[in-house]
């Protein structure tokens, strides 16, 4: 029914348009350490996984616009006020030092990974075709983040405290990007091509990326009882549109050149 | 090395060879090549991929005849 409610309109698009404003909002993070990476190759692997978080986002703004009566990706993107954002908190906070930014990456990038695995098995065959797309994208992120966590977990002494301090910071915000959110029962009683619901719902998914986690920190010599992980609370909000206070600063840079001219043809 | 230049440098211009044990050489798994699957479509990535090409070939091609 597009046009017909306010923009989500559905269940679907409101899910589709949390993963598309976590990648933009993450890519636009992950971008503002182009030319300060610690050696140029890794420099040019980091932006281009921000660039690529950018274009996914893009993939499903264009989705939203084509299916779901959502405006164009330009104006979805950059001309929504906070508070329609539905980013999660993670994906907000600033770059840190780059042992944040690598905990941030390997929690985020995992997160999608399962999202789109979930995706792939949805019945509609244009989203199930983007999620097969950008999984091969996602592959490499995750390798790439598994590569740099257990270098520096097993590097130096001073490496991995500064890891494992790196972790607990995020544990918290990373929680966070499975807040549950209105129309979310709704969405996971929806039936793939197999008579399977494709979408387990927040709490199955965050589960699964936990176990996930704790599996290769322990194999990395991690003792997530020790940090007392599992008993961290989650950060919540961002899916309710409440962001934390780095968010708006983000908007105001993200979207300096485009307010200039919002009718602009680029 | 010996070998080497006959095998790779007898049919064009060479300016050096390197040679290392296959053992050595790292490689990713085939099942891994998805992620290379979107590559082709991220012509942004090369000079040639701009826009603004058409309109320095359109300048060329103007002042050309």
């Amino acid at each position: 029914m597009p046009n017909s409610q306010p923009f989500p309109s559905s269940p679907l698009a409101r899910y589709l348009l949390q993963i598309a404003d976590d990648q933009l909002v993450m890519g636009h993070r992950n971008s503002e350490w182009t030319g300060l990476g610690p050696i140029l190759e890794e420099d040019i692997a980091f932006s281009s996984v921000a660039q690529d978080q950018v274009g996914h986002a893009l993939a499903f703004y264009e989705y939203l616009q084509a299916e779901c009566g959502a405006d164009d990706p330009d104006q979805t993107a950059f001309n929504r006020p906070e508070n329609q954002m539905l980013c999660n908190g993670l994906v907000e906070q600033p770059i840190g030092d780059y042992a944040f930014s690598l905990v941030r990456h390997w929690c985020y990038d995992h997160a999608v990974r399962l999202r789109y695995e979930s995706l792939s098995g949805i019945e509609n065959k244009t989203l199930q075709s983007i999620a097969v797309k950008l999984q091969g994208e996602v592959k490499y992120h995750t390798f790439h983040a598994d590569t740099w966590m257990k270098s520096l977990l097993q590097g130096s002494e001073e490496s991995r405290l500064r890891m494992i301090s790196a972790i607990k910071e995020v544990w918290p915000l990373a929680l966070g990007m499975f807040e549950s959110w209105v129309g979310e029962e709704n969405l996971s009683t929806e039936m793939g091509p197999n008579g399977q619901a494709w979408y387990p719902g927040e709490a199955a998914l965050r589960l699964q990326w936990q176990v996930q986690a704790f599996q290769s920190l322990q194999a990395w010599g991690v003792d997530v009882d020790q940090w007392a992980l599992s008993k961290l609370e989650p950060v919540l909000g961002g899916r309710q549109g409440f962001h934390t206070e780095h968010l708006a600063p983000l908007l105001e840079e993200m979207t300096a050149v485009f307010r200039l001219d919002p009718q602009a043809e680029w | 090395m010996a070998l080497a230049k006959e095998q790779y440098g007898r049919r064009g211009e060479t300016s050096n060879l390197w040679v290392v044990c296959s053992a050595d050489v790292l490689e990713m798994d085939y099942a891994d090549e998805d992620v290379f699957r979107t590559t082709p479509s991220k012509s942004y990535r090369d000079p040639a991929g701009y826009k603004v090409n058409d309109k320095i070939d359109a300048y060329k091609a103007k002042n050309q005849g």
